[in-house]
């Protein structure tokens, strides 16, 4: 694979716009949605018909931007690199309430931080308060805030908003939907639903929090994600159909009859969405083609009459060539982003999607290779800009623009079994590569892929294109299939999310829980009462029993398992609320029509109609820090008698400060978690399989399976900032292990920490995140090291692995690059489960990814 | 038992496939470049690393042999005290000190390498036993090797070549590869910088070639600036290597200067030399020299 030459001067000049200009919030989706939602309110119809009809009003009247670099058409927004908003769900409505002004800023700190103080004091006394405030301070932490610099001027992630747009965000609109959204509903819901237990609720409202309202904390053990939204569009039939084809079916089932007035609803629905996403690609070429008639450059008239050409036939009707496949997706896409912007919508398997296309152009010489891959690299980056979020400067430490996850998955086998790698899968890989795009790449490996596939991708870590992952599809397809997926389904897998798997195109959107495994350990430790550095919560969990009393390890483990099991049925509970919720208040019309089932089932994909449903419940922060800490109360505490529970719990709670002989005992305890020592691993694997069986009990509220994912994105950081010691040794307030990574105290290198994570049996877990941190001579400076860096990862693979993202950035850069960050500003890393520019990270994150073992060559 | 000073996984420069390599500890040669200088005494001795320490003095005041005494901002240690019993390095806090080799069976060694055997499996790898110069702790080489090959093991030896012919029916009977070094053809060089002669070292060398075959030794020659590093000296190399009858590949090893913190480590800062650095095109130049002389060349890092 050829690494060395860069890419030309378009791509390089968009990636370094999009990498390096301040994203504008664009109000237009917001404004004319909420003017069509007014008008409809009193109109009859139902939500359905309402949501579709609100959206057709964007696309109607939306302002269409083109660049002189674009080469494929449609943005987002009005913007080169814009946000467009979602108000109805209430995401973010409470960033730009208080985040767009320094004013309401430091008034929302004010406010967060007196009812903090006020709670406390009623709930524990003045005294307690003062004692929580230094120890926290002791363990150097501090709150996280959302500080006072406004979005407009913070370091990461900045988004900026004209002064009249401003005004009319803050006031009509924001205004209108002030306890509408259905994050306004939802809290309502989880409270009459009895989710929150014990001193829950009211620990939570005072909280000093974040504004951001994507993820509720239902107990201390578990949060959930507020929305369910990570999927992979149909995007095979308007490619091969077209969307006027599609129409007519939805036409047809309305014209036949014999709906019921729901399903009548729905079509309705449907029918108007389509007409929606038909306005959009109709304005879309009109603006392209008045863009080419009115140019006078001889050379961009010729661009130009290519894209008017695509925008004029695609994705109405069916895609006869590469170009206008690569466009037809785009559109499709860009029209549905901005539908339900950052659900995250991963293409799907684009190398089999486009290949028949591809394929055929270089055959009849329509195309060459390198043009083919130049559109490629600008799909890439700009699937990227799809992946940022107006989130609160809350995330700021630990945040960054582009979330790189709307994975691509190459390779793998077909529906049929067979090896699907082809041409595309390499050039794509190639175009990642080049266009040096923050997106997961993900190839899938099988038994029978070719061997220069692996090569491929030895080529491509060695020069430091950590955006590419591998999946090992014998353990992938398996766990599928355990989760009811047909093997021809199972066989087409694909990525979403992060790291999460489904059937493209047939999986309706998945929506995330967590379960939060160190505290959850933190609560069988306090028989139920829960303590983090932010404050002392009673009743959150069950009462398993006091410590000292157990007998036996294994009646300590039990507690633990009865602990996290109860956080599991908690998560199941309020996402069936949320999921039910979501179900009659806003239904997903534009997602429904492109996505296998609906139609035939004649409902909603939030009703169920997607062949598929899956609802994932994250185990994070972190499987690694509990295992040890387990190893550790296991070996010291019932083998050893080195020290008791009472004296764990106080070393806990003292940071290990005056405890220092346990925390040496702790460190020095040999064989914890990725050192692929037995004992250790085989308590891995009881544990998570114990939690993970568990899950197989339960069915969302669309009849499907809830699924274990093993991903923490970047919330072992903030996550860890308020949170305790824990009893591996870990100090308050550092960050847990990311995602499925051991705490990085392995001592046996790379096969150690892989033999230990292959350790657990992903055949119950519909995706991970496994982070390693390569040097690159760990990869090979030959192609005979670069063989055996392939041996390694098929033999991790053969172990039970599942999934493998190494980051390939040594110490010295990484350092280098936190110190001239201009200078690395294309250097990706992996976060918890998605690729992200390192310099684009928060200070915390970086850190903590420096802090990862780093494996070089040895011998 | 043995001393051995660290076993490392994943090495992929070493030998076949993924292996594993084992540090024993001790080397009859005292090579002027010496990239392992803790390698090269038998004992286990205890290493200092001045820019971790905090000088706290708590290691000063746990010692029970009065061998460590503050020093402006560090700490110095009377080796002539020092039993190396490892007590600073447990309590201290800042890791300044570390032990460096430590007593060890050979079925323990077996039992840790062999927890990778299916990175062995997968990549036709295996264990290669290095050092120090493994051959300098005869028995308990002997009883590792032989474990390894009852264990079905792939067990290749770097050596000096500097070890009895006493020792060689049983060294064929176990090893599978010989990664053996050869430094210099001219015994007065070779003496001069490494201390010994080399004449042991070649007779070995056409002695494992004509018992074992050249499949299972590959030698491997250093490239020094300032020692070999010249046509003259590789040319005299491959002479002996036609003479000896040996028809493989060669691998080189160019000179890295980077173990200056090693010997600082140990407290031996003044016996480090700085030999020089080999440019690309020097290396590309010795590669073409090998290769018209007859042998196969590989770069090996």
């Amino acid at each position: 694979m050829d690494v060395h030459s860069e890419t030309g001067e378009r791509i390089g000049r968009l990636r370094h716009r999009y990498l390096d200009e301040v994203a504008v919030i664009s109000i237009q989706r917001a404004r004319y949605y909420t003017e069509s939602w007014r008008e409809t309110e009193r109109s009859g119809l139902s939500n359905g018909e309402r949501v579709a009809l609100a959206m057709k009003n964007v696309y109607e009247k939306m302002d269409f931007f083109i660049d002189p670099d674009d080469r494929i058409a449609g943005a987002w927004t009005e913007h080169f690199l814009g946000i467009p908003i979602d108000v109805e769900r209430g995401l973010f409505n409470d960033v730009f309430s208080v985040e767009l002004k320094k004013r309401t800023m430091i008034s929302h700190i004010l406010k967060d931080n007196l009812r903090f103080i006020a709670y406390m004091i009623r709930k524990s006394g003045l005294s307690s308060l003062l004692r929580s405030l230094r120890e926290t301070k002791a363990a150097g932490a501090a709150m996280p805030s959302i500080g006072t610099t406004t979005m407009s001027k913070r370091c990461v992630n900045p988004c900026t908003i004209s002064r009249r747009d401003k005004r009319i965000l803050l006031g009509d609109i924001l205004g209108y939907w002030r306890g509408k959204t259905v994050v306004d509903i939802l809290k309502k819901r989880l409270a009459e639903g009895k989710i929150f237990t014990g001193d829950m609720e009211g620990f939570s409202a005072s909280l000093p929090s974040t504004t951001s309202r994507k993820d509720i904390v239902i107990s201390l053990g578990a949060a959930m994600g507020v929305w369910q939204g990570h999927l992979i569009l149909d995007h095979e039939t308007p490619l091969k159909k077209g969307l006027l084809a599609i129409r007519q079916d939805v036409r047809k089932k309305i014209g036949q009859g014999g709906n019921t007035p729901e399903e009548l609803g729905f079509l309705r629905s449907q029918e108007a969405a389509l007409s929606g996403v038909v306005t959009f690609c109709e304005r879309l070429k009109d603006y392209v083609q008045k863009a080419y008639e009115h140019e006078n450059d001889p050379e961009r008239k010729d661009i130009l009459r290519v894209m008017a050409q695509n925008t004029a036939s695609v994705p109405l009707m069916p895609a006869g060539n590469f170009r206008e496949a690569v466009q037809s997706y785009w559109t499709v896409k860009t029209a549905v982003e901005l539908a339900l912007p950052f659900n995250v919508h991963a293409p799907g398997r684009l190398d089999q999607y486009f290949y028949p296309y591809y394929e055929k152009d270089i055959r009849e010489g329509r195309i060459t290779r390198d043009e083919a891959r130049r559109l490629l690299e600008e799909l890439l980056l700009k699937i990227m800009t799809h992946n940022m979020r107006p989130d609160s400067n809350y995330q700021g430490t630990f945040g960054q623009r582009y979330e790189g996850s709307e994975p691509v998955t190459l390779g793998g086998v077909t529906p049929r079994g067979d090896d699907a790698t082809n041409e595309l899968t390499y050039l794509i890989m190639e175009a990642a590569h080049r266009s040096k795009t923050a997106l997961n790449i993900v190839v899938r490996i099988h038994q029978n892929c070719p061997k220069d596939l692996m090569l491929a991708v030895a080529d491509l870590h060695y020069s430091g294109t950590s955006s590419i992952s591998l999946m090992n599809d014998d353990i992938s397809i398996a766990a599928m299939k355990k989760r009811g997926f047909s093997p021809a389904d199972a066989n087409n897998y694909a990525i979403t999310g992060c790291v999460d798997m489904c059937a493209p195109g047939k999986t309706g959107g998945i929506g995330f829980s967590a379960l939060l495994m160190a505290r959850t350990l933190d609560i069988t430790l306090r028989n139920g009462d829960a303590k983090t550095l932010v404050g002392f919560v009673r009743g959150v969990g069950l009462k398993t029993g006091d410590p000292d009393a157990f007998g036996s390890f294994n009646e300590f483990l039990d507690a633990y398992v009865l602990q996290a099991k109860n956080m599991i049925r908690l998560i199941v509970r309020a996402s069936q609320i949320r999921d039910r919720l979501y179900a009659e208040m806003l239904p997903a019309p534009y997602i429904s029509i492109f996505m296998r089932g609906c139609l035939d089932n004649k409902r909603d994909v939030t009703r169920a109609g997607a062949v598929y449903d899956l609802e994932g419940i994250l185990f994070m922060n972190s499987i690694a820090n509990v295992v040890d800490s387990l190893y550790v109360i296991k070996k010291l505490v019932f083998e050893k008698k080195a020290f008791g529970f009472g004296q764990l719990i106080d070393a806990v709670d003292h940071n290990f400060a005056g405890y220092e002989d346990i925390h040496r005992m702790i460190t020095a305890l040999d064989g914890k978690w990725g050192n692929g020592n037995r004992e250790s691993d085989g308590l891995a694997r009881e544990l998570t399989t114990r939690l993970f069986e568990d899950t197989y009990r339960y069915k969302t509220f669309k009849g499907g399976p809830y699924a274990p994912f093993v991903n923490s994105m970047t919330s072992h950081t903030f996550d860890g900032r308020v949170s305790l010691a824990t009893p591996d040794g870990r100090k308050a307030a550092r960050p847990y292990a990311a995602s499925c990574n051991p705490y990085n105290v392995d001592n046996r290198g790379l096969t150690g920490v892989l033999t230990s994570v292959a350790a657990l049996d992903f055949t119950h877990v519909l995706g991970c995140a496994v982070n390693v941190r390569l040097h690159p001579s760990a990869v090979g400076e030959t192609e005979e090291a670069r063989k055996k860096y392939s041996s390694l990862i098929r033999t991790y693979f053969k172990l039970g692995g599942q999934q493998l993202q190494p980051t390939v950035a040594s110490t010295e850069v990484l350092k280098c690059a936190q110190g001239q960050p201009e200078q690395y500003r294309d250097l990706i890393v992996k976060v918890g489960g998605y690729s992200a520019y390192f310099v684009d990270l928060g200070k915390e994150i970086q850190d903590e990814i420096i802090s990862r073992s780093e494996h070089v060559k040895n011998g | 038992m043995g001393i051995v000073f660290d076993i490392q996984t994943y090495a992929i420069y070493d030998g076949p496939g993924i292996r594993t390599c084992v540090f024993f500890k001790g080397c009859p040669l005292s090579c002027v470049w010496c990239h392992n200088p803790e390698s090269q005494r038998l004992q286990p001795e205890m290493g200092y690393r001045a820019d971790r320490c905090a000088g706290c003095g708590s290691c000063v005041e746990a010692c029970p042999h009065d061998a460590l005494v503050l020093e402006g901002d560090g700490v110095r240690r009377d080796t002539g005290r020092c039993v190396v019993c490892g007590l600073c390095e447990k309590v201290c806090r800042a890791d300044a000190h570390e032990k460096i080799g430590y007593k060890t069976s050979a079925e323990a060694v077996v039992e840790k390498v062999i927890a990778d055997r299916p990175f062995f499996t997968e990549s036709s790898g295996g264990v290669t036993l290095t050092g120090g110069e493994p051959t300098v702790q005869r028995e308990f080489l002997l009883e590792t090797a032989g474990l390894l090959k009852k264990s079905e093991i792939h067990t290749a030896l770097e050596t000096c070549g500097h070890f009895g012919k006493e020792l060689m029916p049983a060294l064929i009977d176990t090893i599978d590869l010989f990664l053996y070094d050869i430094k210099h053809a001219d015994a007065d060089t070779h003496k001069r910088f490494t201390g010994v002669d080399n004449r042991v070292i070649l007779e070995n060398f056409v002695s494992i070639v004509r018992k074992a075959g050249p499949p299972r030794i590959i030698p491997r020659i250093p490239l020094i600036p300032g020692f070999n590093a010249d046509g003259a000296s590789l040319k005299g190399i491959c002479r002996f290597l036609k003479e000896a009858r040996y028809e493989g590949p060669v691998h080189l090893m160019p000179y890295n200067s980077m173990a200056k913190s090693k010997y600082e480590k140990l407290g031996r800062g003044v016996q480090y030399q700085n030999m020089g650095e080999l440019s690309g095109d020097m290396i590309d130049g010795f590669v073409g020299l090998v290769r018209d002389n007859g042998f196969e060349a590989v770069i090996n890092h």
